[in-house]
């Protein structure tokens, strides 16, 4: 199989997800045109989008499916899309959260979530409206996401993240250590809650002995090796469900706060040992992390175990791959 | 299952194919300064022939755009570096242009590719199955 993923990487995640297509045996390419200070390179082509309008009758003949990200096509008509359905070969959306979380829709059960960077409800809607007319199935990351478009398509498929665990070997949280480290990394400060988390820190600080850290700026490679020194990693705690950074994080055996929607909490695996934090609870589920070692330890544990059983992946590629063949079975 | 992960793959950036030639270049400027290239693999999509055919590959020395080839024919400046045969029924060709790989990653620019001349064999038909890069890497 011949897969084609552009144009937008998100999180690191286009680049995985070919990665592991290709470990089983199949041509699967991420073409980027967004670059950014976290560097992502594997499995990708960093290029630009007036590179990929001048080749796309070359990509068109060569791939069989056209796997897109966060609402964005080849080109800003979506003509593209219309080549691409004419020629009988197979197109997929994944939309990836701020592409497509409707303002309103998202507080509905949520009164924390900060959706500051979505487009205007109207924007959003005429972008899946027009999407959906030569899309007719999509992906999404979670059941977080899953209401937002799934009136759009015929059919929604919910894909976990996917990670590489050979990029992140355990390092469980030392239970005799005498100052933890918590260690934030922001790349939307007012979409993870940064300030609140800080504040929540702040007035830990007189009655335990910890150390900070806020991490920013960073290429995602060097993020990942200040991670392994973390014994708490605080994640996002106003959007209701987790996201890479948590992940990443069980992966290095380190116990995690995020903030996971109370009518969110039945749809994940009944083993997610995330400590469920919201700006109401975080200085208290910060002091419990911080009191007891022991736990988090185990809690470290137990989520690099999760991440083995539900993000690895060889097991996220499977199921990418069993959709990809629901697509040409639905011809 | 052979596994691919350690192979990039390119499509042309400059493709022109008719009668026996075929004229492409790709972009390997892309690939990532700390990336090691092992080999350099062009796969030629064959179709079905009885016959055993001649392919020569000449490297282009000098611009050339599907544009110029329509108005001024196909680059003169050019070298042959290899001559293979292909079996009759073959369906792919694969041709190593290992040693380009210094060339081609500096600048797109620089990169004026190949043409491979296929004797009896009319070529139009890689437009619509272009041919592609296989790229090895560390």
């Amino acid at each position: 199989m011949k897969v084609f993923h552009g144009i937008i990487e998100i999180a690191g995640q286009m680049g995985i997800l070919c990665g592991a297509l290709k470990r089983k045996g199949n041509i699967a390419v991420g073409y980027n045109t967004f670059h950014t200070y976290l560097g992502y390179k594997d499995h990708l082509i960093n290029t630009d989008a007036v590179e990929l309008r001048e080749t796309f009758k070359h990509f068109l003949n060569f791939y069989d499916i056209f796997h897109y990200h966060y609402g964005a096509s080849i080109f800003i008509d979506h003509d593209d899309l219309q080549m691409i359905k004419k020629k009988g070969k197979k197109v997929i959306m994944h939309h990836w959260g701020n592409d497509v979380r409707f303002h309103d829709m998202a507080r509905i059960n949520n009164p924390y979530v900060y959706t500051g960077d979505s487009p205007s409800n109207d924007a959003i809607h005429q972008k899946l409206t027009t999407l959906s007319k030569y899309i007719p199935e999509a992906i999404v990351q979670d059941y977080e996401v899953l209401p937002y478009v799934e009136k759009y398509y015929r059919k929604v498929h919910v894909l976990p993240l996917a990670i590489d665990l050979r990029n992140f070997q355990p390092s469980y949280p030392n239970i005799e250590k005498k100052k933890p480290l918590i260690l934030h990394a922001p790349t939307n400060p007012k979409f993870k809650g940064t300030a609140i988390i800080e504040g929540a820190i702040d007035q830990l600080r007189d009655s335990y002995e910890f150390e900070y850290k806020r991490i920013e700026k960073m290429r995602h490679s060097q993020v990942v090796a200040l991670y392994k020194e973390a014994d708490i990693i605080v994640d996002q705690i106003l959007c209701g469900s987790y996201g890479l950074l948590s992940v990443e994080s069980m992966a290095l055996g380190k116990p995690v706060i995020t903030f996971i929607r109370p009518d969110l909490v039945s749809k994940f695996p009944a083993s997610l040992p995330i400590v469920n934090g919201n700006p109401d609870n975080i200085k208290k589920k910060l002091k419990m992390l911080l009191e007891n070692p022991l736990k988090r330890n185990s809690l470290g544990i137990m989520g690099r175990r999760y991440v083995e059983e539900v993000h690895d992946r060889n097991i996220v590629g499977d199921k990418l791959l069993s959709i990809y063949s629901q697509l040409f079975k639905g011809r | 299952m052979v596994s691919l992960e350690k192979k990039m793959f390119f499509l042309p950036y400059k493709l022109y194919a008719k009668k026996d030639k075929l004229l492409v270049s790709f972009n390997l400027a892309v690939i990532p300064k700390d990336m090691k290239v092992k080999a350099i693999e062009l796969h030629i999509p064959l179709i079905k022939s009885n016959e055993a055919h001649i392919v020569k590959v000449a490297e282009i020395t000098e611009g050339w755009s599907e544009e110029t080839i329509k108005l001024v024919g196909i680059p003169k400046e050019r070298r042959v570096v290899q001559i293979v045969k292909s079996i009759p029924q073959q369906r792919e060709l694969i041709i190593n242009v290992t040693a380009f790989h210094k060339k081609w990653r500096v600048k797109k620019d620089n990169n004026y590719g190949v043409l491979v001349s296929i004797k009896n064999l009319d070529l139009g038909y890689l437009e619509n199955k272009p041919p592609f890069l296989v790229v090895d890497t560390i």
